[in-house]
């Protein structure tokens, strides 16, 4: 099944359930935030966000700006901790109140298309990620924990060759 | 200054070719790929060159900055397979003139052909703080037989040079400015020991955190006119003993050096310091980075220059960033098959 957000597009080949989880499907926007996407594994369930300053539908001129801010933005807790796990925090209560969080080990994972960022800023953001998440470890009062990621392009096919990720140009 | 290098069979190197920038040509690689020698082989040689009285020759200079056992200069020579050194061969382009330097082989000689004109006195920071260590150290070193490389002599020698007489010109004034803000004062000297002053009085250089002081240093050499338009600045892990923090001002401050004159040589394992300069830089600056390199079926150390941060290839400083972040992605997500 395929799903795309701006001009990335991912088909998650083999998943039980693939679906666009934006505001204005949930309805609550007034108050929850979302990730991007839902999929149901078999075996688990992934909440995606994808975050895409270099989207191509982003005029030229624009596109160096749009890559700023961005930037900018990564570089507060405030994007990591208002923005980011707001949304995967705000997601899973939701799934929750609909009866729709299955009992199956969750996965948070942030798909950022930024060909500037190297391995040290994807390193800095992941940790980040984790602390802005509460990234559970073993011997916390829960049940079940959950575990996030912060990938791009590359670092997704390579670990996730059953789901490709690209860009599509139009 | 400085404009092109060719070393064969120089320490790590068979044959090595390396064209420089006027701004900043900075060395990257992983421990034992020369970086170092070729600072240490340029210095050696400008500060054998200058027109002054009594200076040692070449060989000598590279024999008290190498120490090579018994100051055998023949051993800087890349030691054959089987035994012996090799014929050592260097050749040093200061703009149009041109030093050639051969030695090694069976003889002890160093055989010089050609030299430069016009050649300032050189600055070599060492990894190593000698600031506070001065006061004794020139005397040590000139009565005994150290084993102490002469890099460390020399940068003494030079903080203890006078200041220069009237006002700082205005670029010079706001690079002493940065640097008085980040080491919280100034440096000044009382005898032979050094002080940082401020509002409040003033602290033994032993006193100041120890990468405080080579920024401390750097301010002396401004200030006494050892770095200026025409000086050539060699500086061997500007990152050692700084937090990564301090790499702002550090990329800040040599930025400003070289684009009042001085050419810089940098040696660097620091990836902060690496990117401020990146991001930090002008266009009309030259940086130039030389990534050094042993690569399987070929012999010595290899090197490729880059014009920007993205280019350097093979960057190990990367790739161990890559390496980190890999290990942590395993952590959450299982290794890749």
């Amino acid at each position: 099944m395929k799903l795309s957000e701006g001009d990335i597009e991912i088909d998650f080949q083999g998943v039980l359930q693939a679906e666009k989880f934006d505001d204005a499907k949930h309805g609550m926007s007034h108050c929850l935030k979302a990730v991007d996407f839902l999929c149901d594994w078999a075996n688990d369930l992934w909440l995606v966000e994808l975050k895409d300053p270099e989207e191509v539908a982003i005029p030229p001129l624009h596109k160096a700006h749009s890559v700023a801010q961005f930037t900018k933005e990564l570089s507060t807790e405030a994007y990591f901790r208002s923005v980011l796990a707001q949304k995967f925090k705000d997601t899973i209560l939701y799934l929750h109140l609909d009866r729709r969080l299955p009992d199956k080990p969750l996965k948070y994972i942030v798909l950022v298309g930024l060909s500037s960022m190297d391995a040290a800023m994807m390193l800095n953001a992941l940790d980040r990620l984790r602390k802005a998440c509460g990234d559970p470890k073993p011997g916390t009062p829960w049940l079940r924990g959950y575990i996030v990621a912060f990938l791009n392009l590359a670092e997704w096919n390579k670990r996730f060759p059953h789901c490709p990720a690209k860009r599509v140009t139009t | 200054m400085f404009t092109a290098l060719k070393a064969k069979k120089f320490t790590a190197f068979n044959n090595l070719e390396m064209e420089f920038v006027p701004g900043i040509n900075v060395f990257v690689g992983a421990n034992g790929t020369g970086k170092t020698h070729l600072l240490k082989l340029m210095y050696a040689l400008q500060y054998a060159s200058q027109d002054k009285r009594d200076l040692p020759t070449m060989g000598q200079k590279l024999a008290r900055v190498f120490r090579p056992s018994e100051g055998q200069v023949n051993r800087l020579a890349r030691r054959k397979s089987g035994g012996g050194h090799n014929k050592a061969e260097v050749q040093l382009h200061w703009e149009k003139e041109l030093v050639k330097l051969a030695f090694g082989g069976n003889g002890k000689e160093v055989a010089i052909t050609g030299r430069w004109h016009d050649v300032s006195t050189p600055v070599y920071i060492p990894v190593k703080e000698m600031l506070s260590m001065a006061p004794g150290f020139r005397s040590i070193y000139s009565k005994y037989d150290t084993q102490f490389e002469e890099i460390y002599a020399d940068i003494i020698d030079l903080a203890y040079v006078p200041l220069l007489r009237g006002k700082p010109d205005e670029e010079r004034q706001g690079l002493l400015e940065v640097i008085g803000s980040v080491v919280a004062g100034t440096v000044v000297c009382e005898g032979e020991n050094f002080f940082l002053k401020d509002g409040a009085g003033e602290l033994e250089i032993t006193l100041v955190a120890e990468g405080m002081r080579k920024l401390a240093l750097l301010s002396l050499l401004i200030r006494n006119g050892s770095l200026q338009s025409g000086t050539t600045l060699f500086w061997d892990e500007p990152e050692a003993n700084l937090n990564p923090s301090m790499m702002q001002h550090v990329a800040r401050i040599l930025l400003t050096l070289g684009k009042l004159g001085v050419q810089i040589f940098i040696a660097t394992h620091s990836y902060s310091f690496l990117k401020e300069l990146e991001l930090q830089r002008a266009q009309t600056l030259t940086v130039r980075y030389f990534s050094l390199f042993t690569a399987e079926g070929k012999e010595g150390v290899q090197v490729t220059p880059a014009d920007n941060y993205a280019a350097i290839e093979p960057n190990l400083i990367a790739a161990e960033y890559t390496r980190l972040y890999e290990l942590e992605l395993n952590k959450s997500l299982g290794t890749t098959k």
